[in-house]
């Protein structure tokens, strides 16, 4: 049972319930990660068959990512034997490790060690947005009547928090009005589903599967040329 | 075998990961639909919510 202690006058926005997230969200989004990097770990093996003309073995080929420049620089001659030159130039450009110009491959390729070897990925209910416009329409409707003018139409005008209060839980605050402001029944608050991991990616889980589909894609094409 | 067939042996995985993600998009539909989450307006900050 919860009791209220009416202190400060300010209307607050809170979250009263939050289902929990079906671990199926956790589960999808760890096997769409694994396919992705397993994909790059093919192409690292198709570059090594194009290196050695088609010899047997490569178990050694891996595509490589790292922690940082010097972890990246000391595994590479391992990963990459068999490799052309060309395969391998185009490699170090991309610089795939943390930090690098390829950072988000380190990102899947660490959510991917997470989830194989730790835990499932952190998928939970997040805020994305309130209208604002909501919140205004009132205000702006007194001061037309008062000013003699026509109301103004509603306008939906949506921003998003600072923070995202991922995952979300129940009391926290969404948004704090003014001292003895009216409930507005108009205000609209908007949720998404959101990937967190701390030190590692932070973001709307769609969007951010998306975008590392995007990226295999996009770094599997760059090789196309030290594939023939 | 040329370039565009090494390649198409990539792109089954980076599919798999699509269908996937396709998988999700659906699920999440229908959880959002769902309302998972309640807002309620009150004079009262969460510092001072006191369980009695």
């Amino acid at each position: 049972m919860w009791s209220k202690r009416d202190s400060t006058r300010r209307l607050i926005y809170y979250v009263s319930r939050v289902e929990p997230t079906p671990t199926f969200f956790a589960t999808i989004t760890g096997d769409a990660i694994e396919n992705l990097r397993s994909a790059l770990d093919h192409l690292a093996y198709q570059l090594f068959l194009v290196g050695t003309n088609g010899t047997t073995g490569g178990r050694h080929v891996y595509f490589p990512i790292d922690r940082d420049i010097a972890e990246y620089r000391r595994n590479l001659p391992r990963r990459t034997r068999g490799m052309r030159q060309d395969a391998i130039d185009t490699l170090n450009a991309i610089e795939p490790y943390k930090g690098g110009k390829g950072h988000d491959l380190w990102v899947l390729h660490e959510l991917n060690n997470l989830d194989k070897h730790r835990l499932l990925v952190t998928v939970g209910s997040a805020y994305q947005s309130f209208n604002v416009g909501a919140h205004m329409q009132p205000m702006m409707q007194k001061q037309a009547l008062v000013a003699g003018l026509p109301l103004p139409p509603k306008i939906d005008v949506y921003l998003r928090p600072a923070d995202n209060l991922c995952p979300l839980t129940v009391g926290d605050e969404l948004f704090i009005d003014d001292v003895d402001a009216e409930e507005n029944k108009g205000m609209d608050f908007r949720f998404n589903i959101s990937l967190k991991e701390p030190g590692i990616v932070e973001g709307p889980l769609l969007d951010t599967v998306q975008q590392f589909c995007d990226l295999v894609s996009k770094t599997a094409l760059l090789f196309k040329p030290c594939l023939s | 075998m040329i370039a565009d067939e090494r390649l198409a042996l990539i792109q089954i995985k980076i599919n798999r990961a699509k269908e996937h993600l396709d998988n999700l998009k659906r699920a999440l539909r229908v959880f959002l639909d769902s309302k998972p989450n309640v807002v309620q307006a009150g004079f009262y900050a969460q510092a001072d919510l006191l369980r009695v």
